[in-house]
């Protein structure tokens, strides 16, 4: 009688990919951790996930409806474009006056009332636009994440737990709508119903005009050659952003106004090892340099720190960008595309990172090669939203949660840069057997990636340590993912020209 | 080609299409209405304490750090086991500077301004929100755009948004009696199982669910009912003695809802129940408080108990749930408008289930509807906004929809003595087969 061989249980089969189990058995792990730590600290541990300020939950939005009582909030610093604007006007119309005119005496002032969250009638507003966000994050979460509908719960709810989250709901802020427009553009644009590739389209408009970071995603358009669409994204862009502005407010005034007003925004910390809050690409370059200035009295001229400050956002948010339009990985480019939404601003903010539940998502779905390269990005993915919890100076307080988060963001686009130069050096390898010029063979690689059909591909060329590139002739793909080219090659025509 | 026209199809019924349009008219209406009136009409839905907002959580959440039962509190012992788990989150040195008394029947309206105290109550209402959202994503039938729509109306509803206005967590119940209804009729054993501990869930967290046994019983799952009273009984026996005092604080327990009852019998301000639906149109008769009271007691008796029979007699397993709804919202010692949100399960096993076009089907569709819907109208004398027209059309709503398929009910027994058994099989069979099955 033959013997039955016992076939190895799926998890401990590691030629599978088990990025779920990997990603859900994390967080779980630091949610414990987290409420363990609430119970056993008293609340203190609070500290980690929150705003400093604990008299000022849901201000954002509170302090925003009640700036949009004047004729053009731009005057009193509002940053907002003017779709959020017009949002909180709706929210502001709505509530009585005898109430309103009881707790509001100057809607110019910066900080307002805290007693306005106690008030029914101010509450309500700040009720039905809650509930009405949550109902549209919901939905566009449904569409983005593939599996069954218990999959699909789980994955919000530990959304719900992450700490940019809980942060954006501590603050009130909006950035949950952006966010979810930005998902469902990313779902439909490549729909094959004429209309919806239109609504989706729309969808990025409506991101952009309620919160400018998602103009990022134009890159998704480039990367794929949709010129068409772009342009017609971009009229969407300027009904959406810049006509409210002359219908609204005061036509250019406000719009310089508000540029005035989003670039003396920042968020003024020190540039030291020990300074609080999230890092941007620019304050990692000084995080960084102070910690090796501390532990190892290495010194930069004070002249040259700010340059190599800037170098350094601006690098990094041109990887972040070449990736997100050459990558083929839809993960990736929305990854990168969230790193520098948050990295390149000038003030980072905790909250942004809710942009990463697009990569974390698509990561879950679409990544079947169970390689240690992708096992880093989704511990680094993952890294920027876990529910981080460490005393720092004996209290708890968001120095490590947001230094953890802010170091993962940077550990993506590095790991990204070093796919690039192995991208390079595969890509400079094959050139040379093809024979021709560097500057004419790199020219026709650009022209290739932005506008052309794919190019025949030369024999490939191994490169130690490396597997042979399936596609040749454009930017080679990188070590370990072959199938990750430079150019999106093998790119058909109608997907990459802008089709109707 | 098909010629588009707007006479109706006689092989084809119109609840989905009739709700859908009902619904919507009426939630923009009341979008709209609310910034014609400068958001002075939000005053006819929601409760008349400005300062109440989300104050129900609030004041759960402090009173299971304390003798709950001592303020007064109506809360199932689950429940308050439940807001115990989340009072562990909470600084004890603020908390003791804030509310100094657990056991007071109030809570400061303070405590909305403190972080610490908001940590809970955005977990606890995401936590809402996805369990509704996806319980009701799950038993409605259609496309994604149908299934969304649905949701997005019912969380727009009237008593839906008088729940998270108060922070009410009846919600809570609701999602857990979706599961039921979606599960309860599986192919699958362990989702079959899942949905009658749901349905035990949800009788532990709010004891108002436990009439929808009648739905199980009726069936003859006698076994899956005593399933679910199990997993009532071990949910709720632990937390009566780990939170609630013990048998002593049970006691109590059962006081405050009698206290409740006549407290609630002597106002007709808010919802009308069976009782207080006749006593309110006595009210203006020289009739000694005692006698209307006990007149709407009688009523509410007349009324209730053939309900009740009706429930377990109804052909239609809409019928039946809209009865046990109507019962629950009637005959509430505390009826409030959050219980009207129970009537979204009727709705969803109508417009989905139902296949015939028929007069009493569409007149229990537009109750339900108006049951729903968030409706408000200036007082006539006062040409102020006050919840009187929202707290009477529904309440008399419920009235006439319990009392009609009640007589539909009777009218069907009565019909189906004179008919062989199988046709009332063929009828179950055909209640389990319109529910969507679990994939």
């Amino acid at each position: 009688m033959a013997k039955k061989q016992k076939s190895k249980p799926a998890i401990l089969d590691l030629r599978k990919p088990h990025f779920k189990s990997f990603y859900y058995l994390l967080f779980a792990f630091f949610i414990l951790v987290f409420a363990v730590s609430m119970i056993t600290s008293d609340g203190a541990s609070i500290r980690a996930a929150l705003f400093e300020d604990d008299t000022d939950s849901f201000m954002d939005h509170y302090n925003s409806v009640v700036y949009n009582e004047v004729d053009d909030p731009y005057e009193i610093l509002v940053v907002y474009p003017p779709l959020a604007s017009l949002l909180y006007k709706v929210c502001n119309l709505s509530i009585p006056s005898d109430d309103y005119y009881s707790l509001v005496t100057d809607p110019s002032e910066l900080a307002q009332s805290r007693i306005l969250r106690i008030r029914q009638s101010f509450v309500f507003q700040f009720l039905i636009y809650a509930i009405v966000a949550m109902l549209i994050f919901l939905a566009a979460l449904c569409l983005l994440k593939k599996g069954s509908s218990a999959e699909k719960a789980f994955f919000a709810a530990v959304t719900f737990i992450s700490f940019p989250f809980l942060y954006m709901a501590d603050r009130g802020n909006n950035v949950l709508l952006p966010v979810a427009f930005t998902i469902i553009f990313l779902v439909l644009y490549k729909h094959e119903n004429k209309f919806m590739r239109e609504l989706g389209l729309i969808s990025l408009a409506v991101a952009i005009g309620l919160k400018l970071y998602p103009v990022a995603f134009l890159l998704i358009l480039i990367g794929d050659k949709r010129y068409k669409e772009l342009a017609r994204e971009l009229v969407y862009v300027f009904v959406l952003l810049i006509l409210p502005f002359f219908v609204f407010y005061n036509g250019i005034p406000s719009m310089m106004l508000m540029l005035r007003n989003l670039l003396g925004f920042d968020a003024k910390r020190t540039n030291e090892f020990n300074m609080a809050g999230p890092l941007d690409f620019k304050r990692m370059f000084f995080f960084l340099y102070g910690g090796l200035r501390k532990f190892t009295g290495i010194t930069i001229e004070d002249n040259m720190r700010e340059v190599y400050a800037n170098v350094c956002r601006y690098g990094l948010s041109a990887i972040c960008g070449i990736g997100a339009i050459f990558s083929k990985k839809m993960w990736k480019r929305t990854m990168l595309l969230a790193a520098v939404i948050y990295g390149f601003p000038g003030s980072a903010s905790t909250y942004i990172l809710l942009f990463m539940v697009i990569p974390t998502a698509l990561f879950l779905d679409e990544e079947d090669k169970p390689s240690f390269k992708n096992y880093l990005y989704l511990f680094l993915i993952a890294m920027t939203q876990v529910p981080f919890i460490m005393k720092s100076g004996g209290v708890y307080d968001r120095y490590y949660p947001t230094k953890l988060s802010s170091m993962a963001v940077l550990g993506l686009v590095l790991l990204e840069l070093i796919d690039m130069i192995v991208a390079v050096v595969v890509w400079s390898e094959n050139r040379k057997v093809s024979g021709k010029p560097f500057w004419k063979t790199l020219w026709n690689l650009i022209m290739d990636s932005l506008f052309r059909k794919t190019p025949k591909a030369p024999a490939p060329v191994t490169v130690s340590g490396a597997e042979a590139p399936v596609e040749t002739g454009a930017l080679p793909d990188p070590a370990e993912a072959p199938q990750e080219a430079g150019v999106p090659a093998g790119v058909s025509p109608k997907e990459g020209g802008g089709g109707e | 080609m098909k010629k588009f026209s707007l006479k109706p199809d006689p092989d084809k019924v119109y609840y989905r299409q009739v709700f859908f349009f009902a619904m919507t008219v009426l939630c923009l209406s009341f979008f709209v209405v609310l910034l014609f009136s400068g958001g002075y009409s939000m005053r006819g839905l929601l409760a008349s304490d400005i300062n109440g907002s989300f104050m129900e959580f609030f004041g759960n959440l402090f009173h299971s750090g304390g003798n709950t039962y001592a303020s007064g509190a109506v809360t199932a012992p689950f429940a308050i086991l439940f807001y115990r788990g989340l009072f562990a989150f909470l600084p004890s040195g603020l908390t003791s500077q804030i509310v100094p008394s657990l056991s007071s029947a109030t809570v400061p309206v303070e405590v909305k301004t403190y972080q610490q105290f908001y940590f809970p109550f955005i977990l606890y209402t995401f936590l809402v929100i996805l369990l509704m959202f996806f319980s009701l994503r799950a038993i409605k039938a259609g496309g994604k755009i149908e299934k969304i729509a649905f949701v997005t109306l019912i969380f727009l509803s009237g008593p839906v948004i008088f729940a998270f206005e108060r922070g009410s967590d009846m919600p809570v119940t609701l999602a857990l009696l979706v599961f039921f209804f979606f599960l309860k009729d599986s192919e699958k054993k362990v989702m079959r199982n899942i949905g009658v501990a749901a349905l035990g869930f949800a009788c532990a967290f709010s004891i108002y669910p436990l009439l929808f046994l009648i739905v199980l019983l009726r069936k003859k799952r006698f076994w899956d009912a005593g399933k679910a009273l199990i997993v009532f009984t071990v949910l709720t026996v632990p937390a009566i003695f780990l939170v609630c005092g013990g048998l002593q604080g049970l006691g109590v327990y059962a006081s405050n809802l009698v206290t409740a009852w006549k407290e609630n019998n002597l106002t007709l301000l808010g919802q009308l129940n069976f009782p207080k639906c006749l006593i309110n149109i006595l009210a203006d008769a020289e009739v000694s408080g005692e006698t209307l009271v006990t007149a709407g007691n009688v009523f509410g008796l007349v009324i209730g108990l053939p309900a009740l029979i009706g429930a377990c007699l109804a052909k239609k397993e809409w019928q039946q749930t809209a009865l046990i709804c109507a019962l629950i919202f009637g005959l509430s010692p505390v009826c409030e408008t959050t219980l009207l949100m129970f009537f979204a399960l009727p709705l969803v096993q109508l417009i989905d289930g139902e296949n015939k076009n028929s007069p009493v089907s569409y007149v229990s569709l537009g109750f339900i509807t108006v049951a729903l819907a968030p409706l408000v109208s200036p007082d006539v004398t006062s040409r102020s906004y006050t919840r009187m027209f929202y707290t009477r059309v529904t309440s008399y709503g419920v009235l006439v929809l319990a009392a009609m398929l009640t007589i539909v009910a009777a009218v069907d027994f009565i019909k189906g003595l004179g008919k062989k058994a199988p046709v009332e099989e063929s009828a179950a069979q055909k209640e389990t087969s319109v529910l969507p099955s679990v994939q």
